[in-house]
């Protein structure tokens, strides 16, 4: 066993090097130790007595160490190892042969090596001239037998005198100045075993023991006290033996043993006993043990202590040394690990570690200066080479070249299983001959931060079981294995994982990461260096093997050491790399299960062909992802947990335990340069895997038709064969078994290479590297797209949460989709398939138009060589691949326009045909891939800017475009004739089934969360208005009117006229279609009649439609199309359809009326019954102040009537809204027909028609000026555009002249335009093409200049027409037929007054004279008729039976007394019947003279009272009458306001005048009376 | 057989939001575009896990070793940009004027960190662009304006700055 150490390792070095290190009987180096050594002297044989109990209290706990320049550290646990002294030995052997000590925890069964580690000695050392080499005693017992203070007397004390100046540490000696010797320093302490039964046993130990804990208080107590004198034996020793210094410790101990643990040989003759024996509780002996524990750690910490400072006394000299010439770094090295090792001996591991990494520092600096000198001038030389590496790389060519017969035997290797260990060689032999080199050094300094880090992360379970002190590594798989050499292991793992400290063990990872990654580079310089000094070569190939061989092997190791039960994926590791069937759930985890549920409808549709693609790979190495695809979610989940129970937990474990992240993480990574060294064996081989593979094969097929679906296939097999050099195998130098097995065969390779990487996914999931985990994730996805598993590839492309999508990994996310896209190809998805190639698509056009627009500068071949352009992604062929696909798809798919086209754009200027009806839009896009490609069709939707007019056009190409890169315009057409603002509503591209869509003005509505619409920004309004499209249709183009019918008769139903102009079409068959667009019209297109033209209505086949037939160019048709209105409206709109054919093909037409439909004009008419006739007063006024033209008025007469009206005017007349207009009509009745009528009609009266034609001065106005602009346009250079421009002109005008401003214009008749601004051409002339605006504008002012004003003449002056007048309107004027109905009154009575002549007044003709005061004899005479009533109303009213019969009336004369006395029956009752004329005489006595009116007269009805209310009534008009009419009794009082001229009774007067000038000097003489 | 010396193999600045906003590679032509993107995403991981344990320290240091050739090193700005660089310990020929000691030694964190410092500035000049806008460059502002394509910088006199840096940087130059 000892000689282990020194050999090299051989070949089968793996389980003596295990054995090595586990046993602690290493003492030489004491690698593994983390115990201090005690040696006792026992010349009694005591030590088994005391060995249990002792060992029993072992390890020490819980040690503060405080030295004078450093903090404070504590040593939790610390184990000691007892260790007889080279004299006790063979007195034990010789006194106590048959004594077997009882067993420790180490368990019975295997008694022999544990007893063989206690009894043999110490190993034997070479006193070396650098210290730190030993592991000597830190503290050395002696176990002193006295039985009695006789014997203690006579020879025990001599004894011990003799012990202790043997073994007096050099600190104490005083004289002893040479610190060399602290270096071993050690303490010494004595104790007093006191077998029972003896006189010692019967000794008191006296109350000194009583409460004290600490060595010094005991000390001053029982030095004063036993100085008395009785001493027992113990004092005795205190007393000669302790150093009365106040400071130092007490050295002397006693403990007693029970009897029974006494073997009898041991105790003395029974009748020695003296007294009888003390016997102590068993608490007092728990305090005495303790007591001897605390001395123990006393004087061990004083040992360290003095070790410590020794150390670093000696370090800092070195230090300072370190430039002189001469100095040696390997001396230094020796002499700073001693320290280190010191610390890790006491078990302050993180201070030994501490020591190693200045060390490594330290060596840095060594080989840094030693590089940049070039040579070795001082730290000693650090060998560029190992000489065994060499050697055995030589041997190993050699053999390999020799022949093949050579290859059977086992290779020499360079490393074994686990090459960083700090026993492969003598390292320390080595570096104290200077004799190492740079990578061995190195890899003897990590071997012992590994061993170190180990430690730490599983010390403090290393410490509290004794058992584990037999195995100081925590891993478990090591202990497993150790059981069979150690023989100790019934202490299973779970115990100890629990405490393991997983932070160091990360830590040991990343720094293992660092250093292999490091040391390997270290390798390659030594392996080159060592053949440059032998003058030889190797391959280049070898020493990559070999390089690579000794990294994965290392990293193997460092995996190995750091797996814990705390990372469940850890301990899969033998398993997984054995290749057994259920390490492949690389994808497993629960976000991976909904995504397979989702995926799983699509596969399922193929099944059969997903599956086929299966036979590459063992039906065990099935993926549990590629489950879904053949068999249900449920089975793959049970599956799952029945075959990996562990994997829930999985996520619960890293919460549980700190450092598992970290460990995971660390581990993930040494996992991946694992796999990066596969891979590049793998190359080395000629093999590539993953994403490398990958990607070749897409770049030499594009189409990926021949995906190597059995990888296996000898097509690749051959090809290392045919690479490698003749006599040197390609994997010549690995020797790591897995990597050895792994590039085997390239299926091996592959399903190792998956294993790995499923080892790090899960690494990366438990370290929460969630990123990194994606991007193995990714390897894994190519590897499976390599294996032709598409299914499971596609499972992990497919997934849209990726992390490369998100944050825009463009490159990455491309790659990844074109993978993806042939995965679906494979699978048949075609949906997906379709969408994933437009994806791609997408960000190449992306990065094309990026590069277009955004830095011009940037070439294109620039950016390919100085900078890896994360946009730039080759798509070539994909664009026509996804357009001739996409046949295959069940229906089309809209995807954004822009996102594959550029510069998409309409202009916004209309072309028309030059032969037909209809208009084009110039499309303009840029194809900026290379793929040509065909569109199908391109299509553009126009809708109304204007909401009310809601018509949509489409627009579209006549044929297919083919596309390559570069920009495209083209022309749509539209047979579609219409009027008014449009916008592009969308924008479209056929292509197959693919088609583009491009929305400009997406509805900006932006809605608040409360659901609030806001308005449109102003910005986008803005834009929205520049894009906008004037739509107008060619002069010549087809053309509507509608408006209100010119002809209204207010009784009949009202009717729209349509008007159609065909212009140049020569129209074969035309629809018309009129819908209502107000809210309760309703129109009759069914009673539509044409009112001009020679066109008919062929057909009405639906409401609303009505169609015509051939007409003809340059024609026009006007159609009625009467309505109706449910509600009053003020104005109606209508929209008019028009589809029509020519020779050309069929054409639309569209427009939107909106007319109104109030009547300008008000009638009222005053009635006034004659006898004979009817006087009817008309007057005309405005409705709307809006002067009226009235042309003519007329009342036409009825066959009951006639009419008299006045003569017609010659001229118009206006009506004014002050100044209405009256026109009187008499009425008379034809008499003849009268009784006739009676009967027939009688009801209805009479009623007459007054016809107004009229005007409105607002419409004449705008029409007749729209009409001078018209003829101007149209005769102008612009007269291509004269609809629109008179559109506009008409709409602008409307607007601009206010309703108050025409009575202006009808007194003046003269219109003031205003000038070009004053009418706003602007919105109009923006919306033209840019070439003819200028043109436009220009012809426009001039128009304007030329007609600021315009005339308007009533008349037409045909002689000389002035410039800027316009002509009379050429429309018909408009007439409205009233019907006016005969006012119906019951009776009339014609009175009048008349005065009888009498022989007393003068008569004359002209004039009545009447004498006031006197009588004047009048008659009042009435007439009464029934003429003018129906007889049925009047018996009604009246109450009578038959229409003859007479009615009572009653007269009264209504006379101001003032003026009239009058005399006889001023109010009188009669009765009339028809045509019958009554005379009533009356007195009438004027009372003042002048003029004076004729008393009036009113006569009304007196209906019988009858017992039926209702049936009264009458002329006194004091009830109403519910049922019927009153009776009406008009009077037309004849003698209304005629006058009589009353004089004075005086016929002469005789005055007499007196002198003149004289008051009262004129006398009235006489008077005569007329009378 | 002469030694070969560390050399920058790619420079990857990667935005806060983890997008990357810069890839060069050294030599373009030799270097697998994907495998170093791979490389630059994963070792955000290691930004991530170490930030809690940072400072005010910007410089990260190594973060991970991927091969015997090729190792990260990591610096974060404040505004959370992440400068990457992936040096390949073999990447070139060495010359007369290199010094060997880093092939013996290997890197220190501080060796890089010239390099690190001279992309730290000339990250700060675009940002003194003003016609550079960060915004631009953001995904989640690519996001929400639907933007495809990628989120990298574009100025030439940024790429051209990178890739002086990338040529220049060896092991022991201290200005660059």
């Amino acid at each position: 066993m000892n000689t282990v150490g020194n050999g090299a390792p051989g070949l089968g070095a793996a389980e003596d090097v295990s054995r090595q290190t586990h046993s602690y009987a290493g003492v030489m180096d004491g690698s593994s130790s983390s115990k201090v050594t005690v040696e006792y002297h026992d010349p009694s044989g005591l030590f088994p007595l005391v060995h249990e109990q002792l060992a029993a209290r072992f390890p020490l706990r819980n040690l503060h160490w405080k030295s004078p320049n450093r903090p404070l550290r504590s040593i939790d646990s610390l184990h000691v190892d007892l260790v007889p002294s080279k004299d006790s030995v063979h007195i034990a052997g010789v006194t106590s042969p048959g004594l077997v000590p009882p067993e420790g925890p180490s368990g019975a069964s295997s008694p022999a090596p544990t007893s063989t580690e206690i009894i043999r000695p110490p190993a034997k050392e070479r006193r070396h001239q650098i210290p730190g080499l030993r592991q000597t005693p830190y503290l050395k017992i002696y176990l002193l037998r006295c039985d009695d203070s006789d014997t203690y007397k006579s020879a025990a004390r001599k004894q011990l005198r003799e012990w202790v100046k043997t073994n007096t540490p050099p600190s104490q000696s005083s004289s002893s100045s040479s610190t060399q010797e602290n270096h071993d320093a050690f303490e010494w302490m004595i104790l007093h075993v006191v077998i029972p039964d003896t006189s010692a046993a019967s000794q008191p130990r006296g109350s000194t023991t009583s409460s004290t804990t600490t060595g010094e208080k005991e000390k001053s107590n029982s030095t004063s006290r036993w100085a008395r004198g009785t001493s027992t034996i113990l004092e005795k020793i205190r007393a000669d033996f302790n150093v009365s210094s106040k400071s130092a410790p007490d050295r002397v101990a006693q403990i007693r043993l029970q009897k029974d643990a006494v073997p009898p040989h041991m105790l003395p003759t029974a009748g020695s006993v003296t007294s009888p024996p003390l016997t102590e509780s068993p608490q007092e002996q728990e305090r005495v043990w303790n007591e001897i524990i605390a001395k123990f750690k006393t004087l061990i910490l004083t040992t360290f202590g003095l070790r410590v400072s020794q150390y670093e006394e000696d370090l800092r000299e070195k230090e300072s040394q370190r430039a002189l010439p001469g100095w040696n770094f390997c001396t230094f090295f020796i002499l700073k690990e001693g320290l280190a090792r010191g610390f890790e001996s006491v078990g302050l591991v993180e201070d030994a570690l501490l020591g190693y990494d200045e060390l490594s520092i330290g060596l840095d600096t060594i080989v840094r200066d030693q590089a940049s000198d070039g040579s070795q001038t001082q730290g000693g030389i650090i060998l560029s080479y190992s000489d065994d590496l060499y050697e055995k790389t030589s041997k190993l060519l050699k053999r390999s070249q020799s022949g093949n017969g050579a290859r059977k035997e086992p290779q020499p290797q360079i490393h074994d299983a686990k090459p960083i260990n700090s026993q492969k060689k003598n390292y320390r032999d080595l570096i104290l001959s200077n004799n190492i080199s740079a990578f061995d050094f190195r890899c003897y300094i990590f071997a012992r931060q590994m061993t170190l880090l180990l430690r730490l992360g599983n010390a403090r379970s290393a410490r509290s079981d004794l058992a584990a002190k037999l195995q100081p590594r925590p891993n478990a798989r090591m202990m497993q294995r150790s059981v069979d050499d150690v023989a100790v292991g019934t202490k299973s793992s779970p115990s100890t994982n629990d405490t393991e400290d997983l932070l160091s063990l990360a830590e040991l990872c990343s720094r293992a990461l660092n250093f292999i990654t490091f040391a390997g580079r270290l390798l390659r310089d030594d392996l080159l260096n060592g053949a440059k000094e032998h003058e030889l070569e190797f391959p280049n190939p070898l020493i990559e093997n070999l390089v690579r061989s000794w990294i994965y092997a290392a990293i193997q190791q460092i995996i190995d050491e750091t797996a814990t039960s705390s990372l469940p994926i850890s301990k899969t590791l033998k398993d997984a790399a054995s290749g057994s069937s259920g390490k492949m759930l690389s994808f497993g985890s629960h976000v991976e299960e909904q995504k397979l549920s989702f995926a799983e409808p699509k596969t399922m549709i193929h099944p059969s062909r997903s599956s086929s693609l299966n036979y590459g790979r063992s039906a065990s190495a099935e993926p549990p992802y590629a489950a879904p695809t053949t068999s249900g979610q449920v089975v793959y989940e049970n599956g799952q947990y029945q075959d990996r129970p562990t994997l829930g937990h999985e996520s619960a474990l890293p919460k549980a335990k700190s450092g598992v992240q970290e460990l995971a993480g660390t581990r993930a990574q040494l996992y991946i340069v694992q796999r990066r060294i596969l891979e590049s064996a793998g190359k080395a081989l000629g093999w590539t895997i993953g994403w490398a593979a990958v990607l070749l094969s897409v770049r030499e097929n594009e189409q990926l038709s021949e995906v190597d679906l059995d990888g296996t296939g000898s097509g690749e097999d051959e090809e290392p064969t045919k690479d490698k050099p003749p006599a040197l195998s390609p994997t010549l130098g690995l020797s790591a078994a897995a990597l050895v097995d792994a590039v085997s065969s390239l299926d091996q390779f592959r399903q190792f290479y998956e294993v790995l990487s499923d080892l790090i996914v899960k690494h990366y999931r438990a370290a929460g590297q969630s990123k990194s985990e994606e991007s193995v994730l990714g390897d894994l996805a190519a590897l499976k797209f390599e294996l032709g598993d598409f299914a499971a590839a596609a499972m992990y492309f497919g997934r849209r949460e990726n992390m490369y999508v998100d944050h825009r990994w463009n490159f990455v996310e491309a790659t990844m989709l074109r993978m993806h896209s042939q995965c679906l190809k494979k699978l048949n998805r075609k949906d997906e398939y379709v969408r994933t190639l437009l994806d791609l698509l997408a960000k190449s056009t992306a990065s094309r138009k990026s590069l277009r627009t955004k830095s011009p500068r940037i070439s294109l071949s620039e950016s390919s060589t100085v900078w890896f352009n994360d946009d730039n992604v080759n798509t070539t062929g994909l664009f026509t691949e996804l357009i001739t696909f996409s046949e295959q798809l069940p229906k089309d798919r809209t995807v954004p326009m822009t996102k594959y086209f550029d510069d998409i754009h309409i202009e916004p200027y209309v072309r028309h045909f030059d032969n037909k009806d209809g208009f084009q839009l110039r499309l303009q896009f840029r194809h900026v891939l290379e793929d040509e490609i065909e569109i199908r069709q391109a299509k553009v939707h126009l809708v109304s800017a204007d909401p009310a007019q809601g018509k949509e056009i489409w627009l579209e190409t006549s044929e297919p475009l083919h596309l390559k890169k570069g920009l495209y315009r083209t022309w749509l057409h539209s047979n579609i004739n219409t009027t008014g603002p449009y916008m592009v509503d969308r924008i479209l591209l056929e292509a197959n089934r693919i088609i583009f869509l491009h929305e400009p003005f997406i509805k900006a509505e932006a809605i608040t969360p409360l659901g609030i619409t806001t308005s449109v920004s102003a910005a986008s309004l803005k834009a929205a208005k520049k894009a906008r499209i004037l739509c107008f249709p060619r002069m010549e183009a087809l053309q509507t009117r509608l408006y209100l019918s010119h002809y209204i008769h207010i009784d009949r139903r009202r009717s729209v006229d349509i008007e159609l102009l065909s212009g140049w079409n020569e129209i074969k068959r035309a629809e018309v279609r009129l819908r209502a667009a107000s809210a309760g019209l309703r129109l009759r297109t069914g009673d539509a009649t044409a009112t001009s033209g020679e066109i008919k209505i062929q057909d009405t086949p639906s409401p609303g439609v009505f169609s015509i037939v051939d007409m003809s160019a340059d024609s026009n048709a006007t159609f009625q199309i009467p309505y109706e209105l449910e509600t009053i409206l003020p104005e109606l709109t209508i929209k008019v359809e028009v589809e029509y054919f020519t020779e050309n093909g069929q054409f639309q037409y569209h427009s939107s009326f909106t007319i109104p439909i109030e009547l300008p004009l008000d009638v009222n008419v005053h009635d006034h019954f004659k006898n004979d006739s009817l006087y009817s007063k008309f007057n005309i006024k405005t409705s709307s102040n809006m002067p009226l033209e009235i042309l003519d008025v007329g009342l036409d007469g009825s066959e009951e009537f006639d009419v008299f009206g006045p003569r017609r005017a010659q001229k118009s007349i206006m009506v004014f809204p002050k100044q209405p207009v009256s026109v009187t009509y008499k009425i008379t009745k034809k008499s003849a027909s009268l009784a006739m009528r009676r009967k027939s009609q009688a009801p209805s009266g009479g009623s007459l028609a007054l016809s107004v034609e009229y005007r409105c001065m607002n419409e004449d106005i705008l029409e007749r000026v729209r009409e001078l602009f018209a003829s101007a346009v149209e005769n102008s250079p612009v007269h291509r555009l004269a609809r629109l421009l008179i559109a506009t002109f008409a709409d602008r005008l409307e607007h601009r002249v206010l309703p108050h401003q025409f009575e202006k214009i009808a007194l003046l008749d003269k219109v003031d335009l205003g000038s070009f601004d004053d009418i706003g051409w602007s919105d109009c002339i923006d919306s033209l093409p840019h070439i003819i605006r200028e043109d436009t504008q220009t012809w426009l002012r001039k128009w304007h200049e030329a007609h600021r004003a315009i005339i308007l003449p009533s008349t037409p002056d045909l002689k000389l027409p002035i410039p800027g007048t316009a002509p009379p309107s050429s429309r018909p004027p408009r007439q409205i037929v009233i019907t006016v109905s005969i006012p119906q009154t019951h009776i009339l009575h014609t009175a009048s007054l008349t005065l009888k002549p009498s022989e007393h007044s003068s008569l004359s003709a002209s004039t009545t004279i009447a004498v006031a005061g006197q009588p004047v004899m009048t008659e009042l005479s009435i007439k009464h008729t029934r003429r003018w009533g129906s007889p049925d109303t009047f018996i009604k009213a009246a109450g009578l039976s038959s229409p003859e019969d007479a009615i009572e009336f009653v007269y009264s004369i209504e006379a101001n007394p003032e003026y009239w006395l009058v005399a006889g029956q001023r109010r009188a009752h009669f009765t009339a019947k028809e045509d019958e004329q009554r005379t009533f005489p009356i007195l009438l006595v004027p009372l003042n003279p002048g003029y004076i009116l004729l008393p009036n007269v009113e006569i009304r009805a007196r209906i019988p009272p009858k017992p039926e209310q209702q049936r009264q009534g009458g002329g006194t008009g004091g009830d109403d009458d519910v049922e019927g009419e009153q009776l009406n009794c008009e009077t037309d009082y004849l003698s209304n306001g005629e006058c009589i001229m009353v004089v004075p009774d005086m016929r002469s007067a005789t005055v007499g005048i007196g002198d003149m000038g004289r008051a009262g000097s004129t006398i009235w003489l006489e008077s005569e009376s007329r009378v | 057989m002469t030694g070969r010396v560390p050399s920058i193999a790619c420079i990857g600045v990667i935005g806060k939001h983890n997008n990357p906003l810069h890839i060069s590679l050294f030599p373009a032509e030799e270097r697998a575009p994907l495998e170093f993107q791979f490389l630059l995403s994963s070792c955000l991981d290691i930004f991530e896990a170490r930030l809690p344990h940072k400072t005010a320290d910007q410089d990260f240091g190594l973060l991970q070793a991927v091969d015997e050739r090729l190792a990260m090193y990591g610096w974060l700005t404040n505004t959370g940009v992440k400068l990457v660089i992936v040096v390949d310990m073999e990447g070139r020929l060495a010359t007369e004027r290199d010094s060997k000691t880093s092939t013996a030694v290997g890197l220190r964190d501080a060796d890089l960190k010239p390099a690190f410092k001279a992309l730290q500035t000339a990250y700060i000049m675009l940002l003194r662009n003003p016609f550079y806008s960060p915004d631009e460059h953001s995904p989640l502002v690519a996001n929400q304006e639907q933007r495809v394509g990628s989120t990298q910088i574009t100025s030439k006199k940024f790429i051209q700055e990178v890739k002086r840096i990338g040529e220049a940087w060896a092991p022991g130059v201290m200005n660059i």
